[in-house]
């Protein structure tokens, strides 16, 4: 690991240094294009030459975006800083000739630096992550802060032995040199991104363009706040100094601004994007702009624009530059490669000209300086406004990135369409028993099924046909049934026989049948005909003897009611449940879930312990409405409810989807004490405000729980540490109690996840906690950046203080308070793993001290033991007594 | 794509879907999910199937052979593959003009995860083919499982079972302290042939024989009975008679479905163990690496 940050830091100081020999170049040659220009051209000129720097870069934008991205970044970087270097070379020839040719100089350098820069950035983002970016940018950034620096004292010091002119051909050797360094240092190796699933990349890619769009107008009005800013302060400072010490006084001014920008580079930063995040450090400039440009426009005092100069050239390429550089990591490489370049020229020249016109207009309508840091300010006030903009477009996108990699969930089924209900229809007559009961599954309740289906040769079709059709009460089914009482299957003819009920005309064949010996023919005919009043005590006689008879009578029994329901028999489906026979509950529960306004709540909401009857039991529920909730919310409250019940109401109730019902499940959010009932009301709630993100919850209660669910996370990764630490060597009872120990964090940092899914529903946390679980560092870089903008702050603190340091002792540092222990020694940690409060934890504990004789903790196990614990942890602790005095 | 284009084209992915055997009773709103995750390819006659190896065809028009053997709609091709994490290599091409919706093994799981539907059924269909693989005793003696079942000794010996030897400890916990522990006299019949199965039993103490006869096999501590039949939801072919007196850790069908659901991690597990033995056992028997994936009718070939 070691090895591997050593290598990190080399690579991050050889960016830094090819920025540095860049920003050499650029500053040089930016002090001589400033003297050269003021000198002879003026002030008022600036504006023109923004325009053209606009034009040019139109063009370049242009070129830009046809070509760039279609190759490797760095051959851009190279070709570009090559041709700096020689362009440059020509005009150190030419530049002392006329005023035009210092009016070309001025666009070329403008040209220059809008490839260059953003060439190299362009690469840069191309090879490090997020969460190494937000740390790298900022030493790589002093990098440029110090070559600004470094070629301001460079212009100063040769200011006074050489020309403005000769300065040009210096800026060209510096062109050279920074080539060479690139060519030597500039990232080689391009980073994989996180792939998006194969049908989602092509709104991932829209999604990008549109964020694309976003910082594009986002940094327009930037550009446009900070140039009119400095258009302030060169004219403030041309009122000032005169013409022939311009080139030494801002190579001083340079000079002094680039010391406060490398010490807010190297201090300030970092640290500030660590605290505040992309979305904190953006707003910090435009306040400082906003602030003092309102403030020079209504007092006109000198000192207010030099704290403007300050604030812009102390942040402008620092802090600024990291900032804007981080908002365009989460944007695919394919689209930023080829968007990028172009965008950072369209925001700087766009801005300037956007700048340029605003002076225009504020000099031809006889604005002042004053006027010019009114609109400089207000150009600024919109810049903050927009940074919330941006701050949710950069979350969002990383979001995105994040869904675009993972699957669909919960989706939908969608409203049958003419086609497909043709489809289905035709696929009932298909020889294949399985095709046609696919297909009658799928139209039942959605669409008119013929009662041809009822011909079909397989008996299973017709069975299940008939089990759907009978309850439309159809003339064409009542037709089919003379032919299927005929039938060889004994299945349908029983079925057809209780689907007679009511009919005259079949009456005989239903009294004739009271008596057969097949239990499915007997309980048809029976059901069938309960309420003929001259058989019905016998077939009541017969019913009453099936209950109390086999297997095979309930189920025929059960079956037989299915196609006869009505309340006359629903006491005998009651009679068939506590038999406790899985087909027969199923079938009974089935029948009652068609008639639920009947059913008896408080005997049917054991069953939801049975997985086969528990969809309809949920539906019965359901159907009963607020009787229905009433009695679920009582449940989960009452603790006499037995667990295997007690975790399927959660999801039960969840089904609601009332703010009742969700009132319910945040209330026991406090004092669930069983795990797995905890763990599914966190997934009702989810899937509750997932559906509905408008439902009201009790956020409160649930961030309480989420801060909950933290400490206990933080307790267990630490104690886990500890066990690593103080283990002598690792058994397989060890192995257990450090395997149990991590799964119990990764269980509470689950339970946090789910809670913030529930306070933030659309944030897409979800995935931020499955990436966070992942190898892929592009992944696990979004996810942090979402996690950092959806958490609540001292909850954010303590997830990164999890998630974040790579060594035990750094996370207990940062985790503080949060930490257990220490522990001075291996038994005092087994001793704190003896009282923990998961039963699982103790009883592993208590077999460890068996195993390993840890006699000294005998006393420990025996203080404990006389404690209310439960069952099973007193089974534990005696069993590991018991074993700690049988050996030696 | 319109919101409502995209609507037809889950549709009738749902019904193809929907046809295969192995997706019956599957909630359809989990189907739309599977639905909505697959892609589907269209292959002309000898193209090759593999372009990637971790994914799995459903086939629902034509067919594809692998190494010779030929699937056709209706049938899957590389899932036992997916789940036993083993690529799917060798020959794999359509024999005939052939359409397949198409699932990565990443979003397999992930879909697994989330959809208790297709995790079940998929746990019935692969415990049933299982269920062909000869098992041997195995007999774990050296275990210490002194007097009643303590919360880690059902731990350890759950762990024993292959099946569930690579599951979290919170799945196992559950599912221990869910089990009961349950005892026979010897001589008592524990399980009758063709008797439905409800429960999966591991011994902890004392010897059981399976079926009848003098080589009928001894299953003794740590060996495991019952299981499989209990996923797949299949009564017992043979019967399971106390030879001596025996202890048992017993998880009834509910508690193991309840686990599974409350645990998808466990059922992931115990998916990939049982598709390995089942690729390992065709391997041995056909004498190819790659032989009948996870398909609807192989169960009732």
């Amino acid at each position: 690991m070691m090895e591997r940050q050593r290598a990190a830091r080399g690579d991050v100081l050889a960016s830094a240094l090819v920025l540095f020999a860049i920003m050499v170049a650029h500053t040089i040659l930016e002090t001589a294009r400033d003297a050269l220009f003021l000198s002879r051209l003026g002030p008022d000129q600036l504006a023109w030459v923004y325009l053209a720097m606009a034009a040019i870069a139109l063009a370049a934008f242009l070129a830009l975006r046809r070509w760039a991205g279609l190759r490797d970044p760095r051959r851009y970087l190279l070709a570009f800083l090559l041709a700096a270097a020689i362009g440059t070379a020509g005009f150190a020839v030419t530049v002392g000739g006329s005023a035009r040719v210092v009016f070309a100089f001025y666009v070329w350098t403008g040209l220059v630096a809008t490839l260059v820069v953003p060439s190299f950035w362009t690469l840069l983002d191309r090879s490090v992550r997020i969460g190494q970016a937000k740390r790298a940018f900022a030493t790589i950034g002093a990098g440029g802060v110090i070559g600004a620096m470094a070629g301001s004292i460079i212009a100063g010091g040769l200011g006074h032995v050489l020309g403005a002119t000769d300065l040009v051909a210096v800026g060209a050797v510096a062109y050279g040199a920074a080539a060479l360094s690139a060519v030597t240092f500039a990232p080689r190796e391009l980073l994989d991104e996180a792939r998006p699933h194969p049908g989602r990349s092509g709104v991932l890619s829209s999604t990008a363009r549109r964020y694309v769009v976003v910082l594009v107008v986002f940094g327009i009005v930037s550009t446009v706040a900070l140039t009119l800013g400095d258009l302030l302060f060169k004219r403030s400072i041309a009122q000032h100094v005169a013409s022939a010490d311009l080139a030494t006084t801002f190579g001083a001014i340079y000079a002094g601004l680039n010391a406060v920008s490398l010490a807010v580079q190297l201090v300030v930063t970092r640290k500030l994007l660590a605290t505040w995040g992309v979305g904190g450090a953006l707003v910090v400039l435009p306040v400082i702009l906003a602030v003092t440009g309102f403030g020079f426009a209504l007092t006109g005092v000198l000192v207010v624009v030099l704290a403007l100069k300050l604030g812009d050239g102390a942040l402008r390429h620092s802090l600024h530059r990291v900032t804007s550089e981080l908002l365009y990591l989460p944007i695919p490489a394919a689209i930023r490669d080829g968007w990028k370049p172009a965008a950072d020229a369209l925001v700087l020249r766009g801005g300037e000209a956007i700048a340029a016109i605003a002076t225009f207009t504020i000099a031809e309508a006889g604005g002042t300086t004053r006027t010019l840091a009114f609109v400089a300010a207000t150009a600024a006030t919109l810049w903050l406004v927009g940074t919330r903009l941006v701050r949710r477009a950069y979350v969002g996108q990383f979001r995105d990135t994040l869904r675009a990699g993972e699957i669909e969930r919960d989706v939908a089924v969608p409203e049958f369409d003419a086609d497909t209900v043709e489809l289905l229809v035709e696929s009932l007559s298909s020889p294949e028993e399985h095709h046609a009961l696919a297909a009658l599954e799928l139209l039942a309740g959605r669409a008119r099924i013929p009662a041809l289906v009822l011909y079909h040769r397989s008996p299973a079709v017709v069975v299940r046909a008939l089990a759907i059709l009978e309850r439309d009460s159809r003339s064409d089914v009542e037709h089919a049934l003379a032919y299927l009482l005929e039938h060889d299957n004994v299945e349908i003819r029983a079925a057809a026989l209780a689907a007679t009920a009511g009919l005259a005309a079949y009456r005989a064949q239903r009294v004739a049948h009271l008596g057969d010996a097949d239990p499915r023919l007997r309980a048809a005919a029976a059901v069938a005909s309960i309420d003929d009043p001259e058989h019905g005590d016998t077939a009541t006689a017969v019913v009453s003897h099936m209950v109390e008879g086999a297997t095979v009578d309930r189920l025929a029994l059960a079956r037989a009611i299915s196609h006869v329901p009505g309340a006359r028999l629903t006491g005998v489906l009651y009679e068939l449940l506590p038999w406790h026979e899985p087909d027969v509950m199923r079938e009974a529960v089935h029948v009652i879930s068609l008639a639920p306004e009947r059913a008896d709540l408080d005997r049917l909401l054991g069953l939801l312990a049975q997985p086969y009857a528990r969809g309809d039991v949920r539906r019965i529920f359901l159907a009963a409405g607020r009787r229905g909730l009433d009695r679920l919310i009582a449940a989960l409250e009452d603790p006499r409810t037995p667990l295997t019940v007690r975790q399927h109401v959660p999801r039960t109730i969840s089904r609601f989807g009332s703010r009742r019902a969700a009132a319910a499940l945040v209330r026991r959010l406090a004092h669930e004490r069983d795990a797995t009932t905890l763990h599914k009301i966190l997934r009702a709630l989810g899937r509750m405000r997932a559906s509905d993100p408008t439902l009201r919850i009790d956020h409160h209660a649930v961030r309480a729980f989420a801060m909950r669910a933290a400490r206990e996370a933080a307790r267990y990764a630490t104690l886990g540490d500890a066990l690593r630490e103080h283990s002598r060597a690792e058994t397989a009872d060890s192995g257990l109690i450090s395997e149990l120990l991590r799964e119990e964090y990764e269980d509470y940092m689950e339970h946090v996840f789910r809670a913030l899914g529930i306070l933030h529903p659309r944030s897409g946390l979800r995935s931020v906690y499955d990436a966070l679980l992942e190898h892929d560092e592009a992944r696990r870089g979004a996810a942090r950046e979402v996690l950092e903008a959806s958490a609540p702050a001292d909850l954010r603190r303590t997830l990164l203080a999890l998630l974040g340091p790579r060594t035990a002792e750094e996370r207990r540092n940062r985790l503080g308070k949060l930490a257990a222990g220490p522990f001075a020694s291996y038994e005092e940690l087994v001793a704190a793993l003896l009282s923990d409060p998961s039963e699982s934890v103790r009883c592993i504990a208590a077999y460890h001290v068996a195993e390993r004789q840890l006699t000294a903790l005998r006393p420990e196990l025996v203080r404990l033991r006389a404690t209310p614990i439960p069952v099973l942890v007193t089974h534990a602790f005696d069993q590991a007594i018991a074993r700690l005095d049988v050996r030696p | 794509m319109f919101d409502h284009e995209l609507d037809a084209l889950v549709l009738r992915r749902v019904v193809a879907l929907k046809r295969f055997t192995l997706f019956e009773g599957v909630d359809l709103a989990e189907l739309a999910t599977l639905a909505q995750n697959v892609t589907e390819t269209t292959l002309a006659p000898d193209q090759r199937v593999a372009a990637d190896p971790n994914a799995m065809h459903f086939i629902f028009e034509g067919a594809i052979a692998v190494a010779g053997t030929e699937y056709v709609a209706g049938e899957i091709v590389g899932g036992l593959e997916l789940l036993a994490r083993r690529a799917l290599t060798g020959d794999v091409r359509a024999t005939k003009p052939t359409r397949t919706l198409r699932l990565n093994a990443e979003d397999l799981f992930d879909l697994l995860d989330d959809n208790f539907g297709l995790l079940r059924a998929a746990i019935r269909s692969v415990a049933t083919l299982a269920l062909a693989v000869p098992r041997s005793p195995v007999r774990r003696d050296s275990l210490a499982l002194p007097g009643p079942l303590g919360l880690v000794e059902r731990l350890l010996l759950l762990r024993e079972q292959a099946p569930l030897a690579r599951a979290r400890i919170r799945a196992l916990t559950t599912l221990a302290r869910a089990s009961q522990e349950l005892a026979w006299p010897g001589g008592a019949v524990i399980v009758r042939p063709s008797d439905r199965a409800t429960s999966s039993y591991v011994i902890a103490e004392g010897t059981v024989r399976e079926g009848d006869g003098d080589a009928a096999p001894v299953l003794g501590k740590g060996d495991a009975f019952g299981l499989l039949e209990t996923l797949a939801g299949r009564s017992h072919d043979a019967a399971f008679e106390a030879i001596t007196p025996v202890r048992v850790l017993a998880s009834p069908q509910d508690v193991l479905l309840d686990v599974l659901e409350d645990h998808a991690d466990l059922g992931v597990a115990v998916l990939g163990a049982l598709a390995g033995d089942v690729l390992s056992y065709s391997a041995t028997r056909f004498a190819r690496p790659n032989t009948r994936a996870l398909t609807s009718s192989t169960t009732t070939r």
